[in-house]
C-alpha cells in the first residue's frame, strides 16, 4: 500500500473484501457516497443499500439486521451520524450490544464550506459516553484499512471516523493494531499525543522542533475508547510532559482523555490541551484556515510547546 | 422581552413566565410541519417572548442536533428544564437513565448548563435561563423534596458555592450528590478526615481557574455526580487541574460506563454503584488515608 | 399450548377470553403489590398479546425462545410489560421467582422490558424505535428468504415519532413483506386524546400511499384479531393493523379515563377491579 492511497479508498477497498468474503455483511449508506464504495454496490447489490436521509432509521434498521446475525456498517457523516440519532446508537446497537459499526465521514474541519452543521467537532465526546462503544480515529491507511478488518470482527458496537485524502503511513511493518496507540515518534520528556488527522500534522510538528534542538516524542491514539492501561503505562507514566492536539472540541475529546487519566492515576504533571474551540464556526474556509483559527495549526503547535505553556 | 405575551407566575416562585409554555415531546419534535418551519416557528415564538421550555432527557438525546444546530448556532435564548436526572426514574431501565446528559450538551457552544441542588437554586437557574441572552440554558431538575441549602436570594453567579471547608478532602458535587456529600463530609470529619464540599452547580461555562484555587485548598480532591464517569463533573475538573496548575490526584466518584439494566429505588440503585454517604466516605477516607 | 381447528372457534374465543381476564388480574395484582403500573395502557392491548401468544398468531416456542426462525415480537409501549410479564410466567418462560422481583430493588423485571428476560427482542422505554428496527428484522428475514415475521406493537400517540415514519417509507420502498405493525389505538395519551383528526387523518389512505397494506379491527374481538391475522399470512407488502381499542379495558371505572395511564387503585377500587376480573365467562 502507498501512500497515495486515499484513505476511504483503503477503507471501503478492505470493506469490499469483506463483504465479498462474508454474505451476512451489509452495507447501508444515508444517501452519502464514495468513490470506492461503488464497487460493493455494483459487485454486491443484494447487500448494499441507500436507506435515503434518514439517519435515525438507518440505525435502527441495522440494528434489526444486525439481532438477525447480519454484520452491518452504517455510513454517514460524522455531526450527524452521531448527533441526529444518537438515542437509536445508544438504545438500539449499544444496550443490547450489537455488532454494528457506524462510519463517520467527515472528522474535524473536513467539510470546509459547509458551515458548523457538518462540523464534527463533537462527535468523539458524545460517542465517548455510551457504553460499550469502540472509537477509531483513522490517521492513515494502514490503521483505515486494520480498523474495518477490527470492527467487522468485533461483537460489540463500533465508530469509525474516516477522513479524506492521502496520508503518509505512520506505522512500522508488524503493528498489530491492538493496542490502541502507535509510538509514531520515540518517547522522550515532553510527548505529544495526537489522533486522527492531527497525527501527520503533529510528525511535523517534531521535525520542526527537532530542527530547534527540541526532542519531543508522538504518540498517535487511534482508537479513543477503550483507552487501556497499557497507554498510561507507556506514555503518560513516562512523560513529564504531555501535549495534547486534536481537531475535536476542547469539551470531552482527546485532551479529556489524558486530563481523566492522569487525574486518575494522580500523575501531576503539565499537560498542554491543544483543540478546536468551544464555539459554533459559522465561517467557510479551507481545514488550515481552521486551525489557524484554533491554533491548533503547526507553527501554533510548535510555538505552544516551545513556550512551555 | 415581551411583545404581547401573556404571562403568569409560575407557581409561588415569583417568577414571571408565557401562559405558554411549549413542550418537546413527540408532537414537537416529529409534528408534521418541516425542519425550516419549526426552527422559524421556535425564533417567532422566542420573538414574542416564549422561552419557557419542557423537556425530559430522553428528548435531548434524539433532538440533540436539532438543539445543537437550530438553538445553539443561532444563540436562541431558550431553556431547556430537563427533569428525570440520572436514576430519577429507577425502574425503567437503561433508557430513561439521564447519565450522559451533561457529556452532550457540554459540546455544545453557548450552552449553559445548571445543576440545582435545592429548590431555591432551581427557582433561580429558571429565573437566570429566562434572562440569558448569550445562549440557551439546559437546567437538570429534581423530583421530590431535597433539604434547603441556599437561601432566597443567594448570588449564584460564580457558578459553586464552598458548602463547607476541610482541608484534607475537598468533595467537588452537583446536583442530588451535593446532599450525598455533605453527609459523607459529616462522617469523613467524624473520623478525622475534615472534608469541604463544593457545590458545582454551574456546570457550563466553569470558572476552572477559580474552581482549582478553591478545591486546591485541600490535600486531595473528589468528585461526585450522578452522572457518568465519562464527561461530567469528574472530566471537568481533570481538564480544570491540568490546564490551570498541575494534573492531579482526583477520586472520581461517578456511574460506571455500563448500562444499568437493574430496577429498584435511586438509592438501592445508587448503592449498586457505590454511591451512599457511608460508602463514599468509606472511599474517600481509605484513599486519603492510605488505609 | 392448547390449539383449536376452525371448528372450534367459540371455544377458542372463551379460552382466549379467560387466559385475557387472567392476565388482566396478574397485572392487576402485581401493580398493586409494587405500588407502580401503566394499567390502562397495559389493558388496552392484553387481548391483543393474548391473541400473538395464544391464538397461535406469533410463530413461536416458549421452550426455546432464541430459536432462528421464531417471528419477532418487539414492543414499542414497553409500559405495558406487565402483561407479558404474566404469558411469559403462564408459559414456563420465567419462573413465579422472577416474577415476583418486579417493583422491588434488585428485582429483574422493570417497568420496561429488557432482552435479559426470554422471550424479550427489544429494551423498550424509547418510544418510537420498535418499528425501525423490525424493519430491519424485516430485511434480514426477506434477504435470507426466511419465512419469519417481525412484528412491531405500537402505542397510537408512539406513532407520532419521526422515526416511526422513516421506517414505514423504508419498509414500503423495500415491500418488506414481513413487517406487520400493530397500533394499540386507544385514543389517549399520557395527558391528551389522540383524536382522529390530526395525524391518524385518513390513516388508511396515508399507508396504503406508502405502499402498505392496511386493516382496521376491534382490539377487544378474537374473532376479528384472529380473521386479521389469518390475512396477514399471504402479506406481499408491509402491514399496519390498527386496533381499536379503550385504554383501561377490562375494568369499568378505568375504561376511557386518562388518568389511568399510571395512576393506582385505591383500596376500594381494587376491591371493585378484582370483582369485575374475577367473573368468569
Amino acid at each position: 500500500m502507498t501512500p497515495q492511497i486515499d484513505m476511504r479508498d483503503a477503507f471501503f477497498d478492505e470493506i469490499y473484501e469483506i463483504g465479498r468474503s462474508d454474505k451476512n455483511v451489509v452495507f447501508l449508506t444515508d444517501d452519502m457516497d464514495a468513490f470506492s464504495l461503488r464497487r460493493f454496490k455494483a459487485d454486491m447489490p443484494g447487500q448494499f443499500i441507500n436507506v435515503n436521509v434518514a439517519e435515525q432509521g438507518m440505525i435502527n434498521t441495522a440494528a434489526g439486521l444486525a439481532m438477525c446475525g447480519k454484520k452491518v456498517f452504517a455510513y454517514g457523516i460524522a455531526s450527524f451520524v452521531t448527533m441526529r440519532c444518537y438515542e437509536q446508537i445508544k438504545v438500539n446497537i449499544a444496550s443490547m450490544r450489537l455488532p454494528v459499526t457506524i462510519i463517520g465521514v467527515g472528522p474535524g474541519f473536513s467539510f470546509e464550506f459547509d458551515g458548523p452543521t457538518h462540523h464534527g467537532t463533537q462527535d468523539v465526546a458524545i460517542m465517548r459516553a455510551i457504553p460499550e462503544m469502540t472509537i477509531f480515529n483513522l490517521s492513515d491507511t494502514s490503521v483505515a484499512s486494520r480498523a474495518a478488518r477490527l470492527a467487522y470482527m468485533s461483537e460489540g458496537p463500533v465508530y469509525v471516523r474516516l477522513d479524506k485524502g492521502a496520508f503518509p503511513i505512520l506505522s512500522q511493518e508488524d503493528e498489530d493494531f491492538l493496542t490502541g496507540f502507535r509510538v509514531v515518534k520515540p518517547l522522550a520528556d515532553i510527548n505529544i499525543v495526537s489522533t486522527g488527522y492531527m497525527t501527520p500534522i503533529a510528525v511535523s510538528v517534531t521535525e520542526e522542533l527537532a530542527s530547534r534542538s527540541l526532542d519531543v516524542g508522538l504518540v498517535d491514539l487511534y482508537r479513543l475508547k477503550p483507552v487501556g492501561d497499557l497507554f498510561y503505562e507507556s506514555v503518560l507514566a513516562v512523560s513529564e510532559r504531555v501535549v495534547t492536539l486534536e481537531e475535536s472540541a476542547s469539551t470531552g475529546g482527546l485532551g479529556t482523555i489524558v486530563c481523566e487519566l492522569l487525574a486518575d492515576h494522580g500523575r501531576p504533571i503539565r499537560v498542554t490541551r491543544l483543540a478546536s474551540k468551544d464555539k459554533q464556526f459559522v465561517s467557510y474556509g479551507r481545514r488550515s484556515w481552521f486551525h489557524g483559527q484554533n491554533g491548533i495549526d503547526r507553527a501554533s503547535v510548535v510555538n505552544a510547546i516551545l513556550s512551555g505553556k | 422581552m415581551n411583545r404581547g405575551m401573556l404571562t403568569q407566575s409560575l407557581g409561588s416562585s415569583g417568577i414571571t413566565v408565557p401562559s405558554i409554555g411549549l413542550g418537546t415531546g413527540d408532537r414537537f419534535w416529529d409534528s408534521d410541519i418541516s425542519f425550516s418551519e419549526k426552527v422559524n416557528l421556535l425564533k417567532y415564538g422566542i420573538d414574542l417572548g416564549l422561552n419557557f421550555i419542557d423537556t425530559a432527557e430522553g428528548y435531548g438525546h434524539g433532538a440533540a442536533e436539532q438543539i445543537r444546530d437550530d438553538l445553539c448556532a443561532m444563540g436562541l435564548p431558550a431553556v431547556i428544564v430537563a427533569s428525570g436526572a440520572g436514576y430519577m426514574y429507577s425502574g425503567d431501565g437503561p433508557t430513561h437513565h439521564a447519565v450522559q446528559d451533561v457529556a452532550l450538551m457540554r459540546t455544545l457552544p453557548n450552552m449553559a448548563i445548571l445543576n440545582p441542588s435545592d429548590v431555591a437554586s432551581t427557582i433561580a437557574f429558571v429565573k437566570e435561563g429566562c434572562s440569558r441572552r448569550a445562549g440557551p440554558t439546559y437546567v437538570r431538575i429534581e423530583k421530590g423534596v431535597l433539604g434547603a441549602i441556599y437561601p432566597d436570594g443567594h448570588d449564584f453567579s460564580r457558578g459553586f458555592s464552598v458548602l463547607t471547608s476541610g482541608e484534607d478532602v475537598a468533595i467537588a458535587a452537583t446536583g442530588i450528590m451535593v446532599h450525598m456529600a455533605l453527609e459523607a463530609a459529616e462522617k469523613l470529619t467524624a473520623s478525622g478526615v475534615r472534608a469541604s464540599v463544593v457545590d458545582v452547580y454551574r456546570l457550563k461555562p466553569v470558572d476552572a481557574q477559580a474552581l482549582m484555587a478553591e478545591l486546591s485548598r485541600s490535600r486531595y480532591i473528589a468528585t461526585l455526580e450522578e452522572h457518568s464517569v465519562i464527561g461530567g463533573l469528574g472530566s471537568i475538573v481533570s481538564e480544570s487541574a491540568a490546564d490551570y496548575g498541575r494534573a492531579t490526584s482526583i477520586k472520581r466518584l461517578a456511574l460506571p460506563d455500563k448500562f444499568a439494566f437493574s430496577y429498584g429505588t435511586r438509592e438501592w440503585l445508587h448503592a449498586q454503584d457505590g454511591l451512599s454517604s457511608e460508602l463514599v466516605a468509606k472511599q474517600i477516607a481509605r484513599w486519603v488515608t492510605g488505609k | 399450548m392448547r390449539t383449536f381447528d376452525n371448528a372450534d372457534r367459540a371455544a377458542q374465543t372463551r379460552f382466549l377470553m379467560d387466559k385475557a381476564r387472567w392476565v388482566r388480574r396478574e397485572v392487576l395484582e402485581a401493580a398493586a403489590t409494587a405500588g407502580r403500573g401503566h394499567l390502562g395502557g397495559t389493558f388496552s392491548c392484553t387481548d391483543l398479546f393474548v391473541s400473538l401468544y395464544y391464538g397461535g398468531v406469533l410463530r413461536f416456542d416458549p421452550r426455546n425462545p432464541r430459536w432462528p426462525d421464531r417471528d419477532r415480537l418487539l414492543v414499542g409501549k414497553g409500559h405495558a410489560c406487565l402483561a407479558l410479564y404474566a404469558i411469559f410466567l403462564d408459559l414456563g418462560m420465567i419462573s413465579r421467582k422472577r416474577y415476583e422481583e418486579y417493583g422491588r430493588d434488585g428485582g429483574t423485571l422493570g417497568a420496561q422490558l429488557d432482552i435479559t428476560v426470554p422471550g424479550v427482542e427489544y429494551n423498550t422505554g424509547s418510544l418510537g424505535q420498535v418499528a425501525g428496527v423490525a424493519a430491519g428484522i424485516a430485511l434480514a428475514a426477506k434477504m435470507d428468504s426466511r419465512q419469519c415475521r417481525a412484528f412491531a406493537l405500537m402505542g397510537d400517540a408512539e406513532l407520532y415519532e419521526g422515526a416511526v415514519w422513516e421506517a414505514i417509507a423504508f419498509a414500503g420502498e423495500h415491500r418488506l413483506d414481513k413487517l406487520v405493525c400493530i397500533v394499540d389505538r386507544n385514543r389517549l395519551s399520557v395527558t391528551d386524546v389522540v383524536g382522529d383528526d390530526g395525524l391518524f387523518k385518513d390513516f388508511a389512505t396515508k399507508l396504503r400511499a406508502f405502499d402498505w397494506d392496511y386493516y382496521e379491527m376491534d382490539g377487544h374481538s378474537f374473532p376479528e384479531i384472529l380473521g386479521v391475522a389469518e390475512r396477514l399470512k399471504t402479506a406481499n407488502k408491509p402491514s399496519m393493523v390498527v386496533a381499536n381499542t379503550v385504554k383501561g379495558k377490562g375494568v369499568s371505572f378505568m375504561e376511557n379515563e386518562i388518568r389511568w395511564h399510571h395512576a393506582m387503585p385505591g383500596p376500594d377500587q381494587l376491591l371493585l377491579a378484582r370483582k369485575e376480573l374475577g367473573q368468569a365467562n
